[in-house]
């Protein structure tokens, strides 16, 4: 019963959300805002359901598992409900929620920002590697602009910042803007079809 | 440049419509530095009041839902002549033409228009425009006509977004009709479809984007998990789903089968160091991760690289975009992201292709006859176009 109300909902939700885009009325505003209201609810209900599923997930493996597999998922466990005693006593800098969040999350989100400029160097050998014509062209382009940004590229070949400008400000945006036009394009016919239930989450699903 | 016409066609109006002996009622509230001309004669010309500000005309904003009005004026004659020099000006209002007019802002020289978005919908508004002279004295302008902001129902700006979506919605519906053997296939989807069809050592492992559920990538990733789904049925079996989107979890789990995906951290970066240990432990054969994703798209590009599988990734991020070619076997770019879901499914969805390569015709010949348009100095063309943002 429920899921053959959902195709006629996401019409309806979708259809509506469209509209209100046209609609600047106050009347408009008051759909989109409980619109949004609802969409507020719905993921907070849809959080509590993803933590529920990650809990009874590594309650699984701590009961299946060898001794090996299971520190990490307990680990995990201990971790939760250490933060969420914490959060129970505040989360300001001065508790033991923020000296948590501050000395263990924060580092552990760093290092892994961190690990990008290591993924990065490695992208760019990888790149460089390649022997086809375009990947020759990415080179040159990619050591132009490189070259442009260090003051002893200037120094190097004079008037080099200018033919990296021109780079940037043309073939790059040319392309950028071609993959925005498809993008959008593509956007809408996806949404289309999303709402009207031809395809997709509203429209696809176990069967 | 709309706004600026609609007041040239409204001003000969507006100001015929003024009563021109009608005495300004802030002139009382000026009495003291307002000097009549007769008795100004013998005091020095910094102390002369400026020549106040001319044809103010208020109106109400348009294409929103009230509470917003409009001023125009023309700056007063002593604007940069060097008698009484303009110091600036100040917008008062009340709600009846006798006032008390409240002062709303100040603003400097060379100023001719406002927008009041102090008002309230459905009061009617009086202003004037005081002009100030560097020395202190000022001028008042005459009350303007009473000003009503209103609702508009329909956004007169965004009617050319809503004949874009319409010549979208027609051409998606036409096309659906087409016949099978006008079918046509993404290379992309081509090579996701001999990957996923083939036998591979170790499971498949799928990630919807880590963005919310407000990014297209997000959305289109899911409905290329059906097709995932479909593909591998035979040779990998269902693939093991990692989110990090809450919504996106519940819909995952609604298109999954037999298991539920797992939810690992709603935080990018977490979701990132989770799912690197998660590939390097399970060492998968295919990995898929597309969708919405910021610079994590790279992380988990590496680690499924790094964990010896096929490695296919896409993110709606340009920017990561290039990262993800130097990395993995197979990057979808762009509008492939948003068509692999559609283009894979059997039946009619495979005329998505079909319908963005038209649409994309369209762009383009829309964009040539703008270039041409412009070029002969056709501005109309470019309205068209305008959503009149500000």
């Amino acid at each position: 019963m429920l899921r053959a109300l959902t195709r006629p909902l996401a019409i309806l939700l979708g259809g509506a959300a469209i509209l209100v885009y046209f609609v600047p009325h106050q009347a408009g505003q008051w759909v989109e805002a409980r619109l949004v209201d609802w969409l507020v609810l719905l993921q907070a209900a849809a959080l509590v359901a993803g933590i529920l599923a990650l809990i009874r997930r590594q309650l699984a493996r701590v009961r299946s598992g060898s001794l090996s597999q299971r520190i990490y998922p307990m680990l995990m466990l201990g971790s939760m409900a250490a933060m969420l005693i914490a959060g129970l006593f505040g989360t300001t800098a001065a508790t033991a929620f923020g000296a948590l969040y501050g000395s263990v999350l924060q580092p552990i989100q760093a290092s892994m920002l961190s690990l990008l400029a290591f993924y990065m160097a490695s992208a760019v050998f990888r790149s460089f590697r390649l022997t086809s014509a375009p990947a020759t062209i990415l080179l040159i382009s990619a050591l132009v602009v490189l070259l442009a940004r260090i003051p002893l590229g200037e120094q190097m070949i004079p008037r080099i910042s200018v033919f990296a400008t021109w780079i940037i400000r043309g073939p790059n945006v040319a392309a950028t803007r071609g993959l925005w036009i498809g993008m959008g394009l593509a956007a809408v016919a996806t949404a289309f079809r999303v709402i009207l239930g031809v395809q997709g989450p509203s429209g696809g699903g176990r069967s | 440049m709309t706004r600026i016409a609609l007041v040239w066609v409204l001003l000969p109006s507006v100001i015929a419509s003024q009563p021109f002996d009608m005495a300004s009622p802030v002139d009382s509230l000026n009495a003291t530095t307002q000097m009549p001309a007769a008795a100004t004669a013998d005091f020095p010309s910094d102390t002369l009041a400026p020549n106040p500000v001319e044809s103010l005309v208020v109106l109400d904003a348009p294409n929103d839902a009230g509470g917003v009005i409009d001023l125009f004026w023309t700056p007063s004659l002593d604007e940069g002549l060097g008698k009484a020099t303009v110091g600036g000006y100040e917008v008062l209002r009340a709600e009846s033409p006798e006032g008390p007019f409240l002062s709303l802002v100040t603003l400097g020289p060379g100023t001719d228009r406002f927008r009041d978005r102090t008002a309230f919908r459905g009061t009617p508004y009086y202003y004037v425009v005081r002009t100030n002279s560097q020395s202190g004295s000022h001028s008042d302008s005459r009350v303007s006509q009473a000003a009503l902001s209103k609702s508009q129902w329909l956004d007169t700006n965004r009617l050319s977004v809503m004949g874009g979506i319409m010549v979208i919605l027609l051409v998606l519906l036409v096309t659906r009709r087409l016949p099978d053997e006008q079918e046509w296939l993404l290379p992309a989807a081509r090579t996701l479809t001999e990957i996923l069809s083939r036998r591979h050592q170790g499971p498949t492992v799928y990630i919807p984007g880590t963005a919310g559920f407000g990014d297209m990538g997000t959305i289109a990733s899911l409905t290329l998990l059906e097709q995932v789904l479909r593909l591998g049925e035979r040779e990998t079996g269902d693939p093991i789903v990692y989110t990090s989107d809450p919504m996106a979890h519940a819909l995952a789990s609604e298109l999954l089968p037999r298991h539920t995906p797992d939810f690992l951290s709603p935080d990018p970066l977490i979701f990132s160091l989770s799912f690197t240990g998660e590939a390097l432990r399970q060492r998968p054969g295919v990995g898929v991760v597309v969708g919405g994703m910021g610079a994590e798209a790279f992380l988990l590009s590496e680690a499924l690289s790094r964990s010896g599988g096929v490695a296919v990734a896409g993110t709606t991020d340009i920017g990561e975009t290039p990262f993800l070619v130097a990395t993995c076997d197979l990057t979808l770019i762009g509008e492939e992201i948003l068509l692999a879901g559609p283009v894979l499914a059997p039946g009619g969805c495979r005329a998505a292709g079909l319908v963005q390569d038209r649409l994309k015709l369209l762009v383009w010949i829309l964009i040539l006859v703008g270039v041409a348009a412009a070029k002969l100095g056709v501005s109309w063309y470019v309205r068209l176009f305008s959503t009149g943002g500000e």
